[in-house]
């Protein structure tokens, strides 16, 4: 036990990344049932290593523990040593992604063994499991790497293999859709990746010591800074699926839903924005143009997905377009940050994990409808709500922590952007009644359609025999009871991230 | 064991009552029996909590249970005389729903209780809650948790269209309502010295405001009194209450008419004397809500006396007795400041008029409830007479409908008339009130034929229900409920100063220490009868025992003439001018009740058109962002590529030619930055 206790977070780094690659290089090897128990033994572990990390952070959540690997000697400039390029490391921002990404993974892997299966009456799907758990594991270790990277570089790499696992995840029935969707997916978040290179040269070539730590941009003069915040700025809005790059997202709902949750729900589309909140949480000096630029185009696309919303039928793509637009509230609440409202940017931070864990059981319950029905679309679907009284529940405890019903932790995030932008007064107040605007269209219209769905008479029988899908059933309800409880572990950790001024 | 401890055990017990009654529900009875316990028990320690405040008359404040650092707030559950009344409502509610509920859930055999006691369980805990608590935002919380809980049990009955669409429009009305609630605290709280949600805090943020930019008080005001006036279904915003009432499950409806709807006035209260220092604020805003609930009361009694459907008309009632809920508080928020005597007294009428409207409007939702249990219409065209087989619930539909029409003896004769008189007095001051009085007098008239409606359609006359009706009484455990009410309002019309006395220290705690004149002064010192005593001289007085012996004595002397004169009671068939008819045909419907007079006011209470969204396609186009971003963007990659491959021509020579032109380039490349070799 002692030797346990001496074990700091530092020393947890390397096997936690490592834990889910060596999963997702097992599972390439297996099939059937064999690669579910590898792959939620993996998935597992990964979850137990990141407790204990963040569990050891939690002593002491205003120190950053650093873990140096390597640097490319190549990289050496005139005057200065060559920077460190291969670092890991962890402090409250990292955990809490962190958590999100390995709690959601975990659930996502467990409920994929039942929903990859030929029971589903969407997509039977009988083998090829194998290839699935590798890319998700493989996707999975990415993630935890963006989470714990330790500076820009490193931060680079893990994005560029999430793209790829991406791909590889949204083509996986390899359909026409589904192709394409992987390719237009592939295409507009390597064009954003391409910025994010950018970036980096112009860190390297315009500073001498340590140019991609995450507080160079503190260190750039001020028009570079700017310019260097932009070219970020169009990385996170492809990645994250902002306007004008959001269209890549609904058509990436021709993913196995469970991909959808965890890709386009809780994690990758969350590095976006991880990356932006981490640029505002460390840098110094961020100029209000960018803050505007940032904010009015997140207003942007929120006002423009509220409109689409009225037009759909499918339930993945209405939720795909409610994350769009709830990734642009959490870079309303960055851009608000950068204008100096922490209490806003703090909400920013909360609402990545109250949108991971309420937009993550939507899909899981709409997943659930799919598996049962073969179809997602509204107009087919109605009085679900008597058969699948879980899914009902999961729906309506997702659509309600997403919309801000209290005392579910949506409401908390938005509380606090809200009070972010009205004490910032000027355009903070104009963004916040937007915002709660949109709030209230998005609720009627997540209410209407759980009503549509849910209630009335039912659309279809369930044949006989067909067992609970436990698997799914308890992922449901993790979730749905961290949608209540999520607030109280993720506030105190969020209270210790900095905010750059 | 500290006092606010039993208000605290209270809430726990209502939620482990949500958890054992879910794990119940499949034994039907049984659960409903539980969770009456449940309820007794928590009402009977939340009665204790209220009362001991009452009497004692300071407030009960417990220790923080939660604190949330960031936002400066902490979760204290405190009882003062204003939430003690509210909170004595609702355990009286609770209770009696609650013991109705057991029989009355029985019928919905295809609906899982699970959606039903546990939440309705959870709704009294928030309610509970709501108004213990002197925190803006654990306010915020409980409220819409209890919005939440109300809009799951107002769609009971999900196979119902009419109960979704009704539970939508609920909840999203509620919902901007709440949206403006928040706006308006948020507002408050950034300009608030300190920051902190407490009321206190955000009383001095309105402080600071009212110097620096009274438009903006006047703002965030307005956006918390749209916001309460919502849930109190005051016109024009509570166009979702005739909807959501009527569709909910009858004691339901009963607890949102007897209960949710008064959380509406409680929040106007806490902002115009717990958000807002006694200012020309208060004076203006006064008069605003009493001429808001003026027409509430105008528009929604006569609307109510079109209807046909006897929940729905007892819902339009609920928003004419919440007008005058709203024009006694107005009356004395606009007086407060010019005649403290006479605005404690209007404000002691209105939240007089808050019991009372507890009191007989959770009764006649019973009443109505235990009509629908036994003929299962709400229809008052296709059910009558049902005196003949259920005379308990008749009697006290009786009691209540002559209770809420404001006959003198009963409880809300007692209330009306402490808010015309304080409306009338406080006239001499703003002369508009007067004219605000006499229209609610008038339409005091209405109330009472709308009444007379409900009860003699429904109850009296000849029996008029299918053959498939049992005729018997319903069950005990749905009398009950009915008979405590009943009692409950004749009590305090009888004894309209055992509540007066209790009120008044609601009242004056709400007010500035040493503000309100002592009571003995406002209200004399006869238990028996109300001796007002406005601005120093005895300005009224009702002594209810009084009327009611002459009362007695009338009816006593009508019945010796009756006696001497030898008069006969004669059965005798209808006629029908030698014709043969039906009784169904012939018998005086629901409809055509003071026909005239509801087509003249028939387009009173507009019904607006839904706009249908129009699907403008250009705009969709617009947005299609792959249209002008993404495929051209790939059309032009893939020329670009296409381009390029033509290179690739497949003669070895060729591309011998290509790297000995790209080394000529790469060499003058370098040779032209300078460097050399």
């Amino acid at each position: 036990m002692t030797a346990l206790a001496e074990i700091s977070a530092r020393d947890l780094l390397v096997p936690l990344v490592a834990a889910p690659l060596i999963g997702a290089l097992l599972c390439v090897f297996l099939k059937r049932r064999a690669s579910d128990y590898v792959a939620a033994i993996f998935a597992v572990i990964t979850l137990v290593l990141a407790a204990g990390a963040i569990g050891n952070l939690f002593t002491d959540l205003d120190t950053t523990h650093r873990l140096p690997l390597g640097w490319l000697a190549n990289l050496a400039g005139e005057s200065g040593p060559a920077p460190l390029v291969f670092e890991l490391s962890i402090d409250a921002l990292s955990a809490l992604m962190l958590f999100v990404v390995t709690v959601i993974g975990f659930l996502v892997v467990i409920y994929s063994s039942e929903y990859l299966s030929p029971r589903n009456v969407e997509h039977p799907v009988t083998n090829g499991k194998g290839r699935y758990y590798a890319w998700l594991l493989f996707f999975v270790g990415a993630m935890v790497g963006i989470a714990l990277a330790g500076n820009f570089f490193q931060l680079f790499i893990f994005w560029e293999i999430t793209t790829l696992c991406s791909w590889a995840l949204i083509s996986y029935y390899q359909d026409e859709a589904s192709l394409r969707a992987g390719f237009k997916a592939l295409i507009m978040t390597a064009v954003g990746g391409l910025f994010f290179l950018l970036a980096l040269v112009l860190m390297y070539l315009n500073l001498d010591t340590d140019p991609f730590a995450f507080d160079a941009l503190g260190r750039l003069a001020p028009g570079l800074r700017s310019l260097v915040f932009v070219f970020l700025l169009i990385a996170a809005w492809a990645k994250a699926a902002q306007f004008p790059f959001f269209t890549w997202l609904p058509d990436a709902m021709a993913a196995p839903t469970p991909i959808s949750c965890y890709l386009h729900a809780a994690a990758m589309v969350k590095a976006g924005v991880y990356l932006i909140a981490r640029v505002v949480s460390a840098s110094y000096g961020l100029s209000y143009g960018v803050g505007l630029l940032s904010g009015i185009m997140a207003l942007a696309t929120i006002l423009i997905v509220v409109f689409l919303f009225l037009f759909q039928d499918d339930l993945k793509k209405i939720l795909a377009l409610s994350t769009i637009s709830h990734l642009g509230y959490i870079l309303i609440a960055c851009a608000l940050g950068v204008w100096g409202s922490a209490t806003a940017f703090q909400g920013g931070l909360l609402h990545i994990a109250a949108h991971g864990c309420g937009k993550g059981l939507l899909f899981l319950s709409v997943g659930m409808i799919t598996y049962f029905t073969g179809t997602r679309r509204i107009s087919e679907l109605s009085g679900l709500g008597a058969r699948l009284p879980i899914v009902a529940l999961g729906f309506f405890v997702g659509a309600f922590t997403v919309t801000g019903v209290p005392p579910l932790a949506g409401f908390w995030s938005k509380f606090l952007i809200l009070t972010g932008g009205l004490e910032l007064g000027g355009f903070g107040a104009v963004i916040a009644i937007l915002l709660l605007v949109e709030s209230m269209i998005a609720f009627g219209f997540f209410l209407w359609v759980g009503q549509r769905v849910f209630f009335g008479a039912p659309s279809f029988d369930m044949p006989q025999g067909k067992g609970v899908a436990w698997p799914m059933t308890t992922a449901i309800i993790i979730l749905a009871v961290l949608c209540l409880a999520v607030t109280l572990f993720a506030l105190p950790v969020i209270q210790h991230i900095p905010l750059g001024m | 064991m500290a006092v606010i401890d039993l208000l605290i055990g209270a809430l726990i017990l209502l939620t482990v009552g949500a958890a054992v009654t879910a794990l119940l529900a499949k034994w039907r009875a049984v659960c409903g029996y539980v969770a009456f316990l449940f309820v007794a028990v928590a009402s009977v320690w939340v009665g204790v909590a209220a009362f001991h405040v009452l009497s004692t008359g300071s407030p009960l404040s417990g220790a923080p249970v939660l604190t949330i650092a960031p936002l400066n707030s902490s979760l204290v559950f405190t009882v003062d005389g204003l939430s003690a009344v509210f909170l004595l409502i609702t355990s009286l509610v609770a209770v009696c729903a609650t013991l109705f509920s057991v029989r009355y859930m029985l019928v919905y055999k295809h609906h899982s209780l699970i959606r039903y006691y546990p939440i309705l369980l959870l709704f009294f805990a928030s309610v509970i809650s709501v108004v213990s608590v002197r925190n803006m935002l654990f306010f915020l919380v409980f409220w819409e948790f209890m919005t939440l809980a109300s809009y799951v049990l107002v769609v009971f009955e999900t196979d119902n269209p009419e109960a979704r669409r009704a539970g939508l429009q609920y909840f999203i009305a509620t919902h901007i309502a709440s949206g403006c609630i928040l706006l308006a605290t948020i507002l408050l709280y950034t300009y608030a010295p300190v920051k902190s949600f407490e009321f206190g805090a955000l009383l001095e943020g309105t402080r600071v405001l009212m110097t620096t930019s009274p438009a903006l008080v006047h703002l965030i005001l307005g956006l918390f009194v749209i916001g309460f006036a919502t849930k109190a279904g005051i016109l024009p915003f509570g166009f979702w209450l005739p909807q959501a009432h009527p569709v909910a499950p009858s004691p339901f409806s009963a607890v949102l008419s007897g209960c949710m709807v008064k959380l509406g006035v409680y929040g106007l209260l806490v902002v115009f004397t717990s958000l807002t220092p006694l200012s020309h604020f208060t004076t203006v805003w006064g008069v605003w809500l009493a001429a808001l609930g003026t027409i509430s009361v105008f528009v929604a009694s006569l609307t109510a006396l079109q209807q046909t459907d006897s929940k729905r008309l007892l819902a339009f009632s609920t928003i004419g007795q919440m007008g005058y809920i709203w024009l006694g508080i107005g009356t004395g928020l606009a007086l407060l400041r010019i005649s403290p005597a006479v605005a404690v007294v209007a404000l002691m009428a209105g939240l007089f008029h808050v019991v009372n409207h507890a009191c007989f409007k959770s009764l006649l939702f019973l009443n109505a409830g235990a009509a629908l249990y036994r003929t299962g219409t709400r229809d008052m065209d296709k059910a009558g007479g049902l005196m003949r087989i259920m005379p308990v619930t008749a009697a006290a539909a009786i009691v209540g409908s002559l209770a809420i029409a404001g006959v003198p003896g009963l409880n809300g004769f007692a209330s009306k008339w402490l808010i015309f008189t304080s409306g009338i007095v406080g006239g001499l001051e703003i002369p508009l009130f007067v004219f605000l009085v006499v229209v609610a007098i008038f339409i005091s008239a209405v109330t009472l034929a709308y009444y007379m409606k409900f009860v003699g359609i429904l109850f009296l006359g000849k029996l008029h229900v299918g053959p498939e009706v049992e005729r018997r009484e319903v069950p005990v455990s749905m009398v009950v409920p009915q008979v405590f009410m009943g009692i409950l309002c004749v009590a305090f019309g009888v004894l309209p100063m055992l509540a007066l006395k209790y009120l008044y220290v609601a009242a004056s705690g709400i007010l500035p220490p040493g503000y309100s004149p002592p009571f003995a002064s406002l209200f004399g010192n006869s238990a028996l009868a109300v001796r007002l005593g406005l601005s120093g001289v005895h300005s009224a007085a009702w002594g209810p025992l009084a009327i009611l012996v002459a009362f007695a004595g009338c009816l006593v002397l009508g019945y010796l003439i009756s006696r001497m004169g030898g008069a006969q009671t004669r059965e005798v068939p209808m006629w029908l001018c030698g014709e043969e008819h039906d009784f169904a045909e012939v018998r005086y419907p629901a409809h055509s009740f003071l026909l005239t007079f509801n087509e003249y006011f028939a387009k009173l209470y507009p019904s607006i058109p839904v706009p249908r969204l129009p699907r403008p396609a250009a705009i969709l186009r617009l947005f299609d962002i792959d249209r002008w971003f993404y495929s051209p963007g790939l059309r032009w990659g893939e020329r670009i590529i296409r381009a390029i491959s033509a290179t690739h021509a497949g003669y070895p020579q060729l591309y011998m030619l290509w790297m000995i032109v790209g080394a000529a380039l790469a060499v003058i490349v370098l040779f032209s930055m300078g460097g050399g070799l």
